[in-house]
């Protein structure tokens, strides 16, 4: 079953294209990784916590919190808001899962992640729920899977070269560049960077709340914007 | 930290990536969803993305209190302006990405700072 998954060619075709920001999630890997060994994690337990867990920034922002022992519900709650925006995200791709029993639609969901989202939706804005989609997919598959390997490369490669990596050289500087190659595809008309525009003020003026919760709050203004866009360009026509 | 603790904490971080992440196709598989705001949803990533950015480039944050302020890093912006351009020629994300961070660590190592030729 996995040599036909791997011979699919929108598989291969999610793999190619994830090969661009490869550098970017390497860099992320390794810092983010780096920062979880020097909070005290012994290697082989952030082995297995980079395996199970596969939360990034949620494993960073947990750490604190269990070094301190608070009570294992207010670690739930964190990691949630943490992650509300992938919340979003299952939205639009629930409908390519339809057809998998619960166990593998969980597995399928766990492998999900910010870049490989991104590409995901670039290749398949929208899904119609009434079809099976077996390019939608794989592509999928293909996008998520090479995100998550190179995740733990990267963790590997922290073990292996933690100490020789300088601090000061802003490694982690990579990744955000490769979402701002990941951005300009997507804002191609004047509406786009309208909502580009709008997003970085929301973004700069919710930056500060806790937990990341800008993010949330930037989408769901990008998206309302987006709405109200579409709704201009419809009446003008 | 026990171990115990330790490893429930684990878990529970791993249910929370699979469960936030399958919500709608698995949990809450039999919610409806608006067609509007399926369709609306093309507009998470760019929104995500930015957020995500922002931070990194023109804010710093502030070790004492934690929370982010404005600051016109010369090195960042000169790096994400080179891989904006690169990007937008070659097409090409190794390539601009890796211009990028040759031009931050130039700037970061050496007296130079593009900014005060404009002062």
């Amino acid at each position: 079953m996995l040599t036909k998954i791997a011979r699919n060619p929108d598989f291969q075709s999610g793999i190619k294209d994830m090969l661009g920001p490869t550098v970017g999630i390497l860099a992320w890997s390794i810092v983010l990784n780096l920062a979880i060994l020097k909070a005290g994690v012994a290697t082989l337990n952030t082995f297995i916590m980079a395996f199970i867990s596969y939360a990034g920034s949620g494993q960073l922002a947990a750490l604190p919190l269990m070094h301190s022992n608070v009570p294992i519900w207010i670690i739930f709650v964190t990691t949630v808001v943490i992650n509300s925006r992938f919340i979003v995200y299952s939205a639009a791709i629930a409908p390519i899962f339809r057809h998998h029993s619960f166990f593998k639609r969980s597995l399928l969901g766990y492998f999900n992640g910010d870049l490989s989202f991104a590409l995901f939706s670039r290749k398949y804005p929208q899904i119609d729920g009434t079809q099976h989609h077996p390019q939608a997919y794989h592509y999928y598959l293909g996008v998520s899977f090479m995100n998550w390997a190179v995740w733990q490369v990267g963790l590997v490669l922290a073990v292996i070269f933690g100490l020789q990596i300088p601090t000061d050289w802003e490694i982690a500087f990579a990744g955000t560049l490769v979402l701002i190659c990941l951005i300009m595809p997507s804002i191609k008309s004047s509406k786009e960077v309208w909502i580009a525009l709008i997003s970085i003020v929301t973004c700069a003026l919710t930056m500060n709340l806790p937990y990341r919760l800008g993010i949330l709050f930037t989408v769901i203004v990008a998206m309302t914007a987006g709405h109200f866009l579409d709704k201009v360009k419809a009446a003008n026509v | 930290m026990s171990s115990l603790y330790f490893w429930s904490c684990v878990v529970v971080l791993g249910l929370v990536t699979m469960y936030t992440r399958s919500f709608f196709a698995t949990i809450g598989a039999n919610l409806k969803i608006s067609p509007t705001v399926l369709n609306l949803i093309r507009y998470a990533p760019t929104g995500a993305l930015i957020a995500i950015v922002i931070p990194e480039l023109i804010f710093e944050k502030d070790i004492t209190t934690n929370l982010y302020q404005f600051s016109w890093h010369s090195a960042q912006i000169f790096a994400s302006i080179t891989t904006i351009v690169t990007y937008y020629f070659s097409k090409s994300m190794l390539l601009s990405t890796s211009l990028g961070m040759v031009v931050l660590t130039i700037i970061n190592h050496s007296a130079i700072n593009p900014l005060l030729l404009f002062n």
